[in-house]
């Protein structure tokens, strides 16, 4: 069978398939593609393990201990006898030094002042996958069938015979 | 406000798999912004499909909205075999003319409500026979065989 895969486009179309950007035709013909080819199969399903693991994956917490450990090597560092051309270079440069402070003072300030959201919803946001999406558009899928049902039983009603 | 509806109908329904919920829980937690983002980076056109679908099921009333809501129950419960034939017959039914869909749901709904054997035996009646086509008797056999109104005590 011909793979879509191995069209051009093969990158853009299964990672936009694993991200829910992809036209809802594409995807449905993207959907019945996979159900018959194992090998792009495979890879939508690698592709979701590597999105889980991104997501499921939390940057270590530094220790209690850290910012004592680190400020007392500043110190420390600070304490020795700089070089001859060290000096020189803080002389030359004066004041440029303060601009990397400066910025980094501003962009605290944005972090502080930001609207309020967790790191834990923004994790939230970002599990929210392409096949949740589509569970929701399957799912509508079903219910507006049924619903199709239910709805001639109401213009139906009683008057049903066989 | 999207993911809000989104998160209204997703409850309202009852998902009984374990990710549906997990999804829900999601939903909740998230600050509006992060649930606007989720649909924000969807297609446009398959976005606003989306939302118009989520807002045509707001529309639905309790009533009819809770009887969906078993439907919708059983539905999940079948297998995924039996699932695919019953939206098969359901496909097919929506592409028959107007009148004959009409006359065969109206069926179909009558019989999911009858018990299972008066259900048979108007299946096997001549009235059956001649209001229906043989194509239109069977896609209301397998409509009442899949989907049998969950009320209704089956055997």
């Amino acid at each position: 069978m011909d793979c879509i895969l191995n069209k051009n486009e093969r990158e853009e179309l299964l990672l936009g398939y694993c991200t829910a950007t992809l036209e809802l035709d594409t995807t449905r013909t993207f959907e019945r593609h996979i159900q018959t080819c194992e090998h792009c199969r495979e890879l939508v399903e690698m592709q979701s393990v590597l999105d889980q693991t991104m997501l499921d994956w939390q940057a270590p917490e530094p220790d209690a201990d850290f910012d004592r450990r680190l400020f007392a090597k500043i110190r420390w560092e600070q304490e020795q006898t700089q070089p001859w051309w060290r000096e020189y270079l803080t002389f030359q440069l004066g004041w440029k030094p303060l601009i990397p402070i400066a910025l980094a003072s501003i962009a605290l300030v944005v972090f502080l002042t930001r609207p309020f959201e967790t790191a834990d919803s923004n994790r939230q946001a970002e599990a929210i996958r392409a096949e949740e999406i589509e569970q929701v558009e399957r799912a509508l899928d079903d219910i507006e069938a049924l619903q199709a049902l239910n709805q001639q039983a109401v213009v139906e009603g009683a008057k049903e015979k066989l | 406000m999207k993911s809000l509806l989104l998160f209204v109908v997703i409850s309202s329904l009852g998902f009984a798999q374990g990710r549906a919920v997990d999804l829900i829980e999601r939903l909740n937690r998230m600050s509006p912004t992060e649930r606007r983002r989720v649909l924000d980076r969807m297609p446009p056109a398959r976005r606003q499909l989306l939302e118009n679908r989520i807002n045509n099921f707001n529309k639905i009333g309790p009533e009819a909205r809770q009887k969906l809501r078993k439907d919708y129950e059983y539905f999940q419960q079948l297998s995924p075999e039996k699932q695919d034939e019953a939206r098969k017959t359901l496909r097919q039914i929506a592409d028959l003319p107007e009148d004959r869909r009409q006359a065969v749901r109206g069926t179909i709904n009558h019989l999911r409500q009858q018990p299972p054997e008066l259900r048979q035996r108007r299946m096997t009646s001549k009235g059956f026979e001649q209001r229906f086509s043989e194509d239109e008797r069977k896609l209301v056999r397998d409509a009442v065989a899949l989907l049998p109104d969950p009320a209704t005590p089956q055997d």
